[in-house]
């Protein structure tokens, strides 16, 4: 998301954005299911099921990004602005990824230091550690699945938009269907 | 199979893990569909993208 980011506000990449638009609710849903399963799990390890030391805190900062991230996508009015201000708090949040890997180090905290990336090797048994590679590889094919439909709709909308409001913002070209088309068009009527 | 003693929390677990990621794949399928949707509303309206504007 956060490379997405840099081509959304750098680049102006039009892929960026989209993949960034796929990844937010997927990654907002796999930081979900990592703060419930890691509760449930702190409780017969830790015996408790949350504890506000600097890992736990930090992940959920990272879920409630990625819920301000997703209210920015869904709520702008202007879809461009809303992606735009998106992918600021993307990069504002990105500071947060490093805080949640050093954590672990940087502060005593309950929960145990590094168990993948580490000298030595994983320390994680196999039984875990596969399905934990096997759960990341699923994240990654679902943005992929999911970026090139949101990359075939903008394409096809944008322009769309475009030409509707240049020809004229003929009602017939309006879609019924409940996007924000209309809007957009209104506004580009009023502006030319 | 024996879980050991820990088996609520790992069933919990489980079942958790199976709501959220059934929830992100109905949520895929109902967003394919819905933009399919708009896509075809369009077409039937004869908004063409520019690129095909030469080809019409």
């Amino acid at each position: 998301m956060t490379v997405s980011a840099l081509g959304t506000l750098v680049w102006r990449h039009p892929l960026a954005d989209v993949a960034g638009k796929a990844a937010a609710p997927i990654g907002a849903a796999f930081t979900f299911i990592c703060l419930i399963t890691g509760s449930l799990w702190g409780r017969p390890t830790w015996g408790t099921y949350w504890v506000w030391d600097a890992r736990l805190t930090s992940v959920l900062v990272l879920f409630l990004l990625y819920l301000g991230v997703l209210a920015l996508y869904w709520t702008a009015e202007d879809p461009s602005r809303g992606s735009r201000a998106a992918a600021v708090l993307a990069l504002v949040g990105a500071v947060n990824i490093p805080i949640i890997k050093f954590s672990v180090e940087w502060w005593n905290t309950l929960h145990q230091p590094a168990s993948i990336m580490r000298v030595g090797g994983s320390a994680i048994d196999p039984s875990i550690l596969t399905p934990l590679l096997i759960m990341t590889a699923a994240f990654h094919a679902v943005v992929l699945h999911a970026a090139p439909r949101r990359h075939a709709q903008r394409n096809s909308t944008a322009p769309r938009t475009h030409d509707v409001a240049h020809a004229g913002g003929d009602p017939r070209m309006i879609p019924k269907s409940g996007h924000r088309f209309p809007d957009k068009i209104m506004r580009k009527e009023k502006c030319s | 199979m024996n879980l050991g003693p820990h088996a609520d929390f790992i069933v919990a677990a489980y079942a958790v893990t199976t709501f959220v990621v059934a929830v992100l794949v109905a949520w895929v399928v109902l967003d394919y569909s819905s933009q399919r949707r708009i896509l075809g509303d369009l077409e039937e309206r004869g908004v063409t993208r520019r690129s095909q504007k030469g080809k019409a």
